[in-house]
């Protein structure tokens, strides 16, 4: 009872508060006529808003139990591990955050430095996606994650250049890219096992780098590449002076050129890209691709005795993450419109493995909170200057001293539904 | 059905099998009993080349099995219950099963699943739950069952039961005679020749490596060296 009554706690006041908190920069903050003005009301709102949400999402719950056919719950349990028993109230929480997210550029009082911020979060967010299927998924150790990243940075980058490859096109061609040279690199490397998988990503890691510093004909070294084309919309470009051909967001709208017009168009397509990943993926999980990567975790001897051929399997996995990690580069070279070697260091790879540890290996939920978390804290401590890794570091720790197990424990649908089932029968 | 001619295994310098002959045509219940270390596991897992016989064939239905890689036994309609089980803990029993029949048409999945939930029907109840959280005898029977919904003409078991309690091992090898009796024939690897003897048709003796004894179970059973060293009889 104690334990049922804390998680409710949990629920309603507990990740509020939380999600609070981790926006509140978001929200304190805004660029008023006369510089900064800070709102300490704005989170209140906030606040309240997500605990009347949770109340109304636990009522409706409530209301679907005590509406649904019990017998039927209880009785044939074939029948309802099937369908991935969810209530309403948790769809419409989960309709409503994606309303949320989309409406978030125009809410009122939210202003360049939100969604900016936003938008380096839905990149980790979706690198972590990438690694959590190569780590959490098939358990490949991949702690050079960073070099399928930069490959498709630098490969929109230069396509652009050289053949003025359009950003939408970059996309697939970036994941391309990543996919080749996963499989060309995992080809020979993934039959080892673990230890030796991570010192070879790591190496590749390091390789990738020193080649773009050293190849200066091509890379422009240490110095970078830029004016990299931004993303337009159907040739609808968001710059003050399009190019020939192209015509301008402000003008085709009749409004005037503001830099934040484009900055709203790049987190709209980063959270396009990230709420298609994310899907994609939650259907893959229970495919038998996504179940047959989870079993080469497990345990490769009975894997391969059941007919699984574990290289491909595990080839396939290397291969679908750094195709994310190339669309997460290439959307963060159109971003920038800069790139140099050294956005791309061992210390991303380490932060993206990160959120995917931190996130609860293997977890999705646990990923988009964890990639919260580790970009916007430094951002919160910025006022706290030398000490800022510090605390950064030992509130890592503390979390996973609390929680072991990541922020949100893989979920399994069907054991969610058991877990739900298994409520009105085994009382004792 | 299958033939083992002349297996040798090795592991490096040691020499796990010598020169082993088997036999099993279809529809038996073959066993290989022996002592710890005699091979007899070895001798299993050649079939599935893992690892692979230094000399000798595996003949199954006509194929060799041992030039193919060990993935493509286990679509020939050979399943394989593991030593240890084996089975994938962190997934739920369900899982664990479609494993089992992931290279299997989609059409009769759902009559399999009935079959092996009423050949052991404490799983029924256990589908949605982890499979590292059920007990030995209940993760036996989720190996067995995954093994079954791969609809193998040859089921393979090393050790199934090992580490269980009695009357857990009588109702596991209760369903493999059922089993059996649906047309699979079945090898069995067993440290228990008591039980092992009981359910057979042909058994095996290996020690050291080498086959030493080969008969019908019952005159194995009659068998005063058997009876000794095998059964515990004095």
């Amino acid at each position: 009872m104690a334990m049922a009554c804390k998680s409710w706690l949990l629920r309603v006041i507990g990740w509020p508060l939380l999600l609070t908190l981790l926006a509140s920069p978001f929200l304190l903050l805004q660029m008023g006529a006369n510089g900064l003005v800070y709102r300490w009301y704005a989170p209140l709102w906030l606040l309240a808003a997500l605990v009347g949400g949770q109340l109304l999402s636990i009522a409706l719950q409530r209301l679907h139990v005590a509406l649904s056919d019990t017998k039927l719950w209880r009785g044939n349990r074939l029948r309802r591990l099937s369908p991935m028993a969810k209530g309403w109230g948790q769809r419409l929480g989960g309709m409503a955050l994606i309303l949320l997210l989309l409406a978030l550029p125009f809410l009122p009082g939210v202003g360049r430095y939100p969604i900016d911020l936003a938008t380096s979060v839905l990149i980790y967010v979706l690198l972590g996606l990438g690694l959590t299927i190569v780590v959490g998924w098939a358990g490949l150790l991949d702690l050079g994650y960073v070099a399928f990243y930069a490959l498709g940075a630098y490969g929109y980058a230069l396509a652009n250049q050289l053949w003025g490859l359009s950003f939408w096109w970059g996309l697939p061609f970036s994941a391309l890219i990543a996919a080749v040279a996963a499989l060309l690199v995992g080809l020979p490397v993934l039959r080892l096992r673990g230890d030796y998988l991570a010192i070879v990503t790591l190496g590749f890691a390091e390789m990738v780098r020193l080649v773009l510093i050293n190849w200066q004909s091509v890379t422009g070294g240490p110095a970078g590449l830029g004016g990299i084309a931004r993303p337009s919309l159907f040739g609808i470009s968001f710059s003050n002076s399009p190019n020939a051909g192209q015509i301008a967001f402000h003008e085709w709208l009749g409004v005037e050129f503001s830099t934040l017009q484009r900055i709203v168009f790049l987190y709209l397509i980063i959270l396009l890209l990230v709420g298609m990943v994310y899907g994609a993926l939650r259907r893959l999980r229970r495919l038998p691709l996504g179940l047959a990567w989870e079993a080469v975790r497990e345990d490769e001897v009975a894997a391969v005795s059941l007919g699984l051929n574990v290289t491909r399997l595990r080839l396939a996995a290397y291969m679908v993450g750094a195709s994310l990690a190339g669309i997460a580069g290439c959307f963060f070279a159109a971003r920038q419109g800069f790139i140099s070697p050294e956005s791309f260091t061992f210390n991303e790879s380490v932060l993206v493995l990160a959120v995917v540890v931190l996130g609860g290996l293997g977890s999705q939920a646990g990923v988009v909170l964890a990639a919260m978390l580790l970009v916007l804290l430094p951002e919160l401590l910025r006022d706290l200057a030398d000490y800022r890794l510090l605390l950064f570091g030992a509130a890592i720790v503390w979390v996973m001293v609390k929680r072991p197990g990541g922020l949100i424990r893989q979920p399994r649908p069907d054991l969610l539904a058991a877990a739900q089932g298994r409520v009105g029968e085994e009382a004792s | 059905m299958l033939r083992m001619d002349n297996i040798s295994v090795h592991y490096g310098a040691i020499a796990a099998v010598e020169q082993a002959n088997l036999t099993l045509a279809a529809g038996q219940i073959v066993a290989v009993i022996g002592a710890n270390g005699a091979g007899k596991s070895s001798l299993l897992m050649s079939l599935f080349n893992q690892p692979r016989p230094v000399e000798g064939t595996v003949w199954f239905e006509g194929v060799n099995l041992t030039r193919l890689p060990t993935h493509r036994i286990g679509r020939l309609g050979i399943a394989c219950v593991p030593e240890g089980r084996r089975i994938f803990p962190r997934m739920s029993v369900l899982e664990n099963l479609q494993m089992g029949a992931i290279h299997q048409p989609k059409t009769h999945w759902q009559q399999d699943l009935e079959q092996v939930t009423s050949l052991f029907p404490v799983l029924a109840s256990r589908l949605g739950q982890m499979a590292g959280t059920l007990s030995g005898g209940e993760q036996q029977m989720v190996a067995i069952a995954r093994a079954l919904v791969a609809r193998p003409r040859l089921l393979v078991l090393d050790e199934p039961s090992l580490g269980l309690a009695p009357i857990i091992v009588q109702q596991i090898f209760a369903a493999l005679r059922q089993v059996n009796r649906q047309g699979i024939s079945l090898l069995l690897v067993e440290q228990n020749a008591h039980l092992a003897l009981q359910l057979a048709d042909q058994a095996y003796v290996m020690q050291t490596g080498r086959m030493v004894m080969q008969g019908s179970a019952d005159s194995l059973r009659q068998n005063p060296h058997v009876q000794q060293f095998y059964l515990g009889m004095a």
